[in-house]
């Protein structure tokens, strides 16, 4: 039996197959069969024939019955029946033969019946076993195909495999040449990174030393400017100039602008830098004048840096280009009943107002070379001490023993106001320049601000030590004490900013126009200029001479800083010159006791000193 | 702007022309350093300001770039020399003490759609702090990139509390907005302003008053100080 070829229509195929399969087996078969059959027929005949037989034979015993005897049959078993030749036995042997035959017969019959089912069955299941068969080659042929199929797969699966392992390999070796590459890269990437990060900050210090050595040659050009402008500046006063002469005589008073700053960026604009010494001669007043109110704005702006609505303040402030020492006495007068102890002059240099030990101030007019009496201001408790006239020169305020300090109005000869609250005596009363304040010092240890609007004490200071002498800047107040000290206090700090010794008991402070120099007085007979910018003693006056006669004996600066004065106790006067710190000269005159205060108008002119023996003097 | 000169580190790396490279020796020189978080934008910002122009594309700044640009304030020329610093801090770490050194004004920039750079200024005012020597040195803080208005992050209000608490002023700003092309350079130039007017009395003013009365004839004068 061969499988259906693989290729063509399996069903046609199988269909075919069975068919002659068949017709095989029905060939081989039927043979078996085909004799059968006819014997059959020929039995079948036989059997009908014998039974018509003897039905023929049946009457016959009845009636012939010899004659029936007469059949081949019987002629066939004659000879049998030669032996027992009696009909009936015969007829009997005949019909148990028959029986034995119909037995037979049936008996085959059954058999034929019974193997043709058994055929049938065989038959069945022989197509079942063939479809099955079939069923399953098929399924097997089909199952091998697959498997060929998988196998065909596999094997370019595994070409595939081969292929790409052999591709990972390589991607393999190269990945790891690339790896080490990055590698070497990230290394270089460091160290170039690095290398650059060093020469960046190299460079930022470059840079650095470059803004340096800029700064620092910028620095040396200007100090030498400044060295070299130094050595340029001399006092007007000293030099011949035909325009100083004409200056000298002048006092500006004046009118602070409104809104400074507009003056401020205009005098901005002509002089960059007014801080710095200027040429006096190219000046032209006015200008001169801007460059003195931008020095004051510039004071003032500093002293606001920290903020606050700035106060008001005096609207005039007396300037002097120009000042000339005095060289001789122009008037002389008994002007108290006793000693004279303070002597100030008004904002306008007219006006003069002495103190003295009989609790009197008079204020005098300078007329020409004389002093005219022009009014009495009474009502002082007690021994005047200090005098000073405010900014706008309507007030006087006057320090006295009696532990008060009194406050006068130009014209009004009785006093306006008293301060009090000092409990020893009080040695200094001055005005500050911001509208109704003052400060006085006593000898109580304390130091008091004064709102004068209102006459009461709006601080007290604690100043640990005598004071002999109180001045006042912006926001700056210094007492001179007598403990050798001269000490500073801010008016928004609350304990003492600064502390400068001197040698002896202070008798006297004084503060120049610009604010910028302290001048004091002490008892060890010097006087000592002090720069407040660089808070040092700069210079030291001493005389041969000289002595100091008193604790209130008061030295002076000239309004334009170019000397101090003071007077001794052997009533002459001696004059420094600031600028070259030597002894300009000593004046004697009609003092025959020691000097007690000595003033210097701010228009420069006029010095008027005061003594121990009642005598004023007005000198030129 | 036409001044303007982008001094990038291989110029100015050339020390051989250092004689050329300073500048003529009256104008003054400002250092003002720009500082904070990276990608806040303190490139573009000094670039804007000296290029006049928003970069086109630009890299983590590495160590220090330096930027000059010439003004002209009140008559007087004026060098401002920016120090757009790294802000990441693996390319500061070693220059921070440059940065500092002898500075005239520091620019605190933060990025205004992004908290965090903004958060992170208290770390660099503090840095600043430890550095500086003077506590007087003029700050600003700029806010960057306000023309994200759709990414904005740092409310004005917030920004400008912490510029208070700081006593700095607070600029908000954009280098990339063309439109306000002035803003930016009005930041510096209000910052040169307050510089040229900072410490009048200082001895680094130029000298140049001495040389005009050089030449006049009178030598009398009158010291007013």
């Amino acid at each position: 039996m061969a499988g259906p070829s693989a290729a063509g229509l399996p069903v046609a195929r199988w269909k075919r197959h069975i068919v002659r399969q068949l017709r095989q087996r029905d060939r081989t078969q039927k043979t078996l069969f085909v004799e059968l059959v006819p014997a059959y027929n020929r039995l079948l005949e036989k059997a009908e024939l014998l039974a018509r037989i003897s039905e023929k034979l049946q009457p016959e015993p009845n009636d012939v019955t010899p004659a029936t005897l007469q059949c081949p049959w019987e002629e066939e078993s004659g000879p049998d029946s030669d032996q027992v030749p009696s009909p009936t036995t015969l007829r009997v042997k005949w019909q148990e033969k028959e029986e034995g035959l119909r037995r037979v017969c049936g008996e085959m019959a059954y058999q034929v019946v019974e193997k043709s089912a058994a055929l049938g069955t065989l038959e069945a299941t022989l197509e079942e076993r063939q479809s099955r068969l079939a069923a399953l080659e098929a399924r097997a042929a089909e199952l091998q195909e697959a498997r060929a199929r998988q196998a065909r797969q596999v094997d370019a699966q595994r070409a595939v495999n081969v292929a790409q392992r052999a591709a990972y390999e390589a991607m393999r070796a190269h990945a790891r040449l690339r790896e080490a590459a990055l590698r070497r890269l990230e290394e270089e990437a460091r160290d170039l990174l690095e290398r650059l990060v060093q020469r960046k900050a190299r460079a930022a210090a470059e840079r650095n030393l470059r803004l340096e050595r800029h700064e620092k040659a910028k620095q040396a050009r200007m100090s030498l400017e400044l060295k070299k402008a130094a050595k340029r500046t001399v006092s007007i006063s000293e030099s011949p100039n035909p325009i100083g002469d004409g200056i000298r005589e002048e006092a500006e008073t004046l009118a602070r602008p409104a809104e400074p700053l507009s003056l401020k960026s205009e005098a901005g604009e002509k002089w960059k830098r007014p801080f710095r010494s200027a040429s006096a001669t190219s000046l032209t007043l006015s200008r001169c004048v801007d460059v003195v109110k931008e020095l004051l704005d510039f004071k003032k702006r500093r002293g606001h840096s920290i903020g606050g609505a700035p106060e008001p303040r005096y609207q005039s402030i007396p300037v002097c280009v120009a000042a000339q020492p005095p060289t001789q006495v122009q008037d002389v007068l008994d002007a108290h009943l006793s000693e004279v102890n303070a002597v100030c002059f008004g904002a306008s240099s007219s006006l003069l107002a002495t103190g003295g030990a009989d609790r009197l101030i008079h204020l005098w007019n300078v007329v020409g070379d004389r002093l005219e009496a022009n009014q009495t201001l009474e009502g002082a408790g007690g021994s005047i001490t200090s005098v000073d006239f405010d900014p706008s020169g309507s007030q006087v305020l006057a320090a006295t023993y009696n532990q008060a300090a009194q406050l006068w109005k130009v014209g009004e000869v009785q006093s306006k106001e008293t301060l009090s609250g000092h409990t020893d005596k009080v040695t200094a009363a001055k005005f500050k320049l911001t509208r109704h304040q003052a400060v006085t010092g006593s000898r109580d240890r304390t130091v008091k601000e004064w709102d004068l609007g209102r006459a009461y004490c709006s601080r007290t200071i604690n100043v640990l030590s005598y004071c002999n002498d109180v001045v006042c800047g912006d926001h700056v107040i210094i007492s001179g004490h007598s403990d050798q000290k001269i000490r500073f206090w801010d008016s928004r700090v609350p304990c003492c900013t600064q502390i400068i010794p001197v040698q002896g008991r202070v008798t006297s402070l004084n503060l120049s126009q610009d604010q910028l120099h302290l001048l004091s007085c002490s008892r060890d007979d010097t006087l000592k200029v002090i720069d407040l910018r660089v808070s040092n003693i700069r210079q030291a006056f001493r005389a041969d001479g000289f002595r100091c006669g008193s604790d209130w004996t008061k030295a002076v600066f000239s309004p334009d800083r170019s000397y101090a004065l003071a007077g001794s106790w052997d009533g002459a006067l001696y004059i420094w010159d600031v600028d070259t710190g030597k002894l300009e000269g000593s004046l004697r005159g009609p003092h025959c006791t020691a000097v007690n205060a000595v003033a210097w108008c701010s228009s420069g002119s006029h010095v008027v000193s005061a003594d121990q023996a009642r005598k004023v003097v007005l000198w030129h | 702007m036409e001044s303007s000169l982008e001094a990038s580190f291989s110029s100015s790396g050339a020390v051989s022309g250092a004689s050329v490279f300073l500048p003529p020796a009256r104008s003054r020189i400002f250092k003002i350093i720009v500082i904070g978080d990276s990608n806040v934008g303190k490139t573009c910002l000094t670039y804007r300001f000296c290029a006049g122009r928003f970069p086109d594309r630009t890299e983590a700044t590495i160590g220090v770039d330096f930027r000059e640009r010439a003004v002209e304030i009140d008559g007087e020329r004026i060098k401002i020399q920016l120090w757009d610093t790294a802000g990441q801090e693996r390319f500061r770490k070693s220059m921070v003490q440059h940065y500092y050194r002898n500075v005239h004004a520091v620019v605190f920039v933060y990025d205004m759609t992004n908290m965090a750079s903004f958060h992170s200024l208290p770390s660099w005012i503090e840095e600043c702090k430890q550095h500086l020597l003077a506590s007087d040195i003029p700050r600003i803080l700029v806010g960057n990139k306000c023309d994200l208005r759709s990414a904005l992050q740092v409310p004005t209000d917030l920004a400008q509390k912490f510029a208070d608490t700081h006593s700095m002023p607070l600029f908000e700003t954009s280098a990339k907005n063309p439109n306000d092309n002035d803003h930016v350079e009005a930041i510096f130039m209000t910052l040169a302003h307050k510089l040229k007017s900072h410490k009048p009395l200082m001895l680094s003013q130029p000298p140049d008053n001495g040389i005009i009365l050089k030449p006049e004839p009178k030598p009398a004068m009158t010291c007013w100080c």
